[in-house]
């Protein structure tokens, strides 16, 4: 990877990235400033935050599903009870 | 004894005139004209010979009759769970059923009758939709409309509409003292998606989300800074309810300003709480995370409870309306009692969340504290700031000079050792420039890859190994057991010894 193949591969990285704005601009603006070791530094920077938020995604996608699943099986238990209900009060009603 | 059900594979394979000619075989003389005529019923105390006999049925007394009746229903009540309703077996068990019942009921009033000055002894009645007691007289249609439990949960959600939302429990309870004019006002949306369509639906989103890595970063972008969590709940919102942008930005704003958000700074104060020891399960913390994990949830499913009260509230009525007690009259529920019961019923429903809220929170919690832990946040997440860090400390450098300052100045506490720092030594240099590798993003370090740290971290150290030519004091064969080496030159070297991979 060349340096100006490094530089475009920050600026796409560095839109995605969660830092403040400020330093996002300031990252932007110099660019083209750096030399290629601190260039380096901030691929790798880079990337590893996307790891992590490849996980987080990930994690929390999965806790999505599962807590919908755990939220289905609750509305089919108040259902029941329910039910159950109609039948009990029924029940005492009519003797 | 023989019943009239002679077998219950004859009895179901045979139509509706065949079966009452089996249960009434005397009664047949006006149907049976084209029939080779049988014999007749022997009379009682005759002597018939043996042939003559009822072939199909003799008849029977309605007290044996009944028990009969009652068992087969009972039976059918069982079997009829278990069958699809749009089923052909489904539809034909159900007139089974309503056949009997209404022979039962008929057995029931002749009984009744013929016990003219005995003592009245209630024979309970076969209630109108199998498997479910009850004394009210039914009609076919209320068999028909018996629906597994499944199918009733996912046409009460299909009713249910996002916008009406309750604040909190009180005014939902209350909700339930205003017989449903809320409910009432809620829109029925059509063309709603299965609950089981809509499951697929958030897997296969899931799914996407996780092979679309650079997707996922687009969504996540504003997570810290922003609030993702948001956006993400809100898109739900539209994928759920197909809502207009209006109304969509209207959830979002409730989302907003109801449920906690994960800003940027939230995140450093989880990271600062366990960095310091401290627990999320505890005050704010605790709250914003119980509101991110299962507010949405928690609020769909009171909307979800006031439809089900609807409902048991409906069908109480009905059955009341079609039963009369002793006397003839028809039993009345007293408004207020009335609300009572439904007030009772939806705070027990209510309760119920308790379950489900628990499990969220706690996974919740676990999914916030895994990805925000110190080390790993020092290591992954920080990844950003370290970035900043290399930004603004080359600016800084080329202003003033010196990229510590600017380093302390600009990451979050916990970071300061990112771009180097000390690590305590184990064992031998070796072991724990291998050990930091594994940490840094080196999975499985080469011997290569750690001879080349580990002579960095040497020299850098002014440590002196004989056996690498590297002169310094003290050697390493002297050193002591957590002795601080500087990570810094390793840290810098980091991008070339991973380029050294095969």
């Amino acid at each position: 990877m060349n340096k100006k193949e490094k530089q475009n591969r920050i600026k796409e990285l560095t839109e995605n990235s969660l830092i403040p704005k400020e330093v996002k601009q300031i990252v932007l603006k110099n660019l083209v400033k750096y030399d290629e070791k601190i260039l380096d530094g901030m691929l790798e920077s880079l990337a590893r935050e996307s790891v992590a938020m490849d996980k987080l995604a990930s994690d929390l996608m999965r806790f999505d599903v599962e807590s919908q699943k755990r939220w289905d099986d609750l509305e089919i238990e108040q259902l029941k009870v329910a039910d159950d209900f109609v039948e009990q009060t029924f029940k005492d009603l009519t003797g | 004894m023989e019943g009239p059900p002679k077998g219950i594979n004859e009895w179901e394979k045979a139509s509706d005139e065949e079966r009452w000619k089996m249960l009434n075989p005397e009664s047949d003389t006006v149907k049976t004209e084209n029939k080779p005529s049988e014999p007749k019923a022997p009379e009682p105390g005759s002597h018939a010979p043996k042939e003559a006999e009822p072939k199909i049925t003799p008849q029977i007394s309605p007290e044996d009759r009944m028990p009969q009746i009652d068992a087969r229903t009972q039976e059918i009540a069982k079997e009829i769970k278990s069958l699809d309703k749009s089923s052909a077996d489904f539809r034909q068990k159900s007139e089974e059923y309503e056949f009997l019942r209404k022979e039962y009921n008929e057995l029931s009033m002749k009984s009744k009758g013929a016990k003219t000055g005995e003592e009245k002894s209630p024979e309970p009645k076969i209630p109108a939709e199998p498997g479910k007691p009850g004394k009210e007289v039914v009609d076919l249609e209320t068999i028909e409309n018996f629906v597994p439990v499944e199918d009733r949960v996912r046409s009460l959600k299909e009713n249910m509409v996002v916008g009406a939302r309750n604040k909190d429990t009180e005014d939902f309870l209350n909700m339930t003292a205003e017989p449903y004019e809320r409910v009432g006002k809620m829109k029925e949306d059509k063309n709603e998606k299965s609950l089981l369509e809509r499951a697929k639906e958030v897997v296969s989103r899931g799914k996407e989300w996780i092979q679309k890595p650079s997707w996922i970063k687009e969504r996540l972008k504003g997570f810290f800074t922003g609030c993702w969590w948001e956006v993400h709940q809100a898109e739900k919102f539209r994928v759920g309810k197909k809502k207009t942008g209006k109304e969509l930005a209207e959830a979002a704003k409730q989302l907003q300003s109801m449920s906690g958000l994960l800003t940027y700074a939230d995140a450093l104060e989880v990271h600062n709480r366990l960095a310091a020891g401290g627990k999320l399960e505890e005050g704010n913390t605790k709250e914003k995370f119980e509101k991110m994990a299962c507010e949405v949830r928690r609020e769909r499913n009171l909307i979800y409870i006031n439809q089900v009260l609807q409902q048991a509230d409906q069908k109480l009525q009905e059955r009341l309306k079609n039963y009369r007690d002793v006397s003839g009259k028809q039993v009345q529920l007293d408004p207020e009692k009335r609300r009572q019961l439904l007030g009772a019923l939806g705070q027990k429903l209510v309760s119920m969340q308790d379950s489900p809220k628990t499990v969220d929170v706690k996974e919740f919690s676990k999914i916030i504290k895994d990805n925000l832990d110190p080390k790993y946040w020092k290591r992954y997440v920080y990844g950003g700031a370290e970035m900043a860090v290399w930004a603004a400390g080359a600016y800084w450098l080329n202003f003033a000079g010196g990229s510590a300052k600017v380093a302390a100045l600009n990451a979050p506490p916990g970071a300061e050792s990112i771009a180097g720092g000390d690590a305590p030594m184990k064992d031998h240099i070796w072991g724990t420039v291998k050990q930091w590798l594994t940490e840094h993003g080196v999975s499985d370090p080469t011997d290569s890859q750690i001879m080349e740290g580990a002579k960095k971290v040497a020299i850098d150290n002014g440590i002196g190994v004989k056996e690498w030519g590297i002169n310094g004091t003290p050697m390493d064969t002297n050193m002591g057991q957590g002795y601080l080496l500087k990570m810094g030159g390793l840290a810098k070297k980091l991008i070339m010894i991973k380029g050294m991979a095969p």
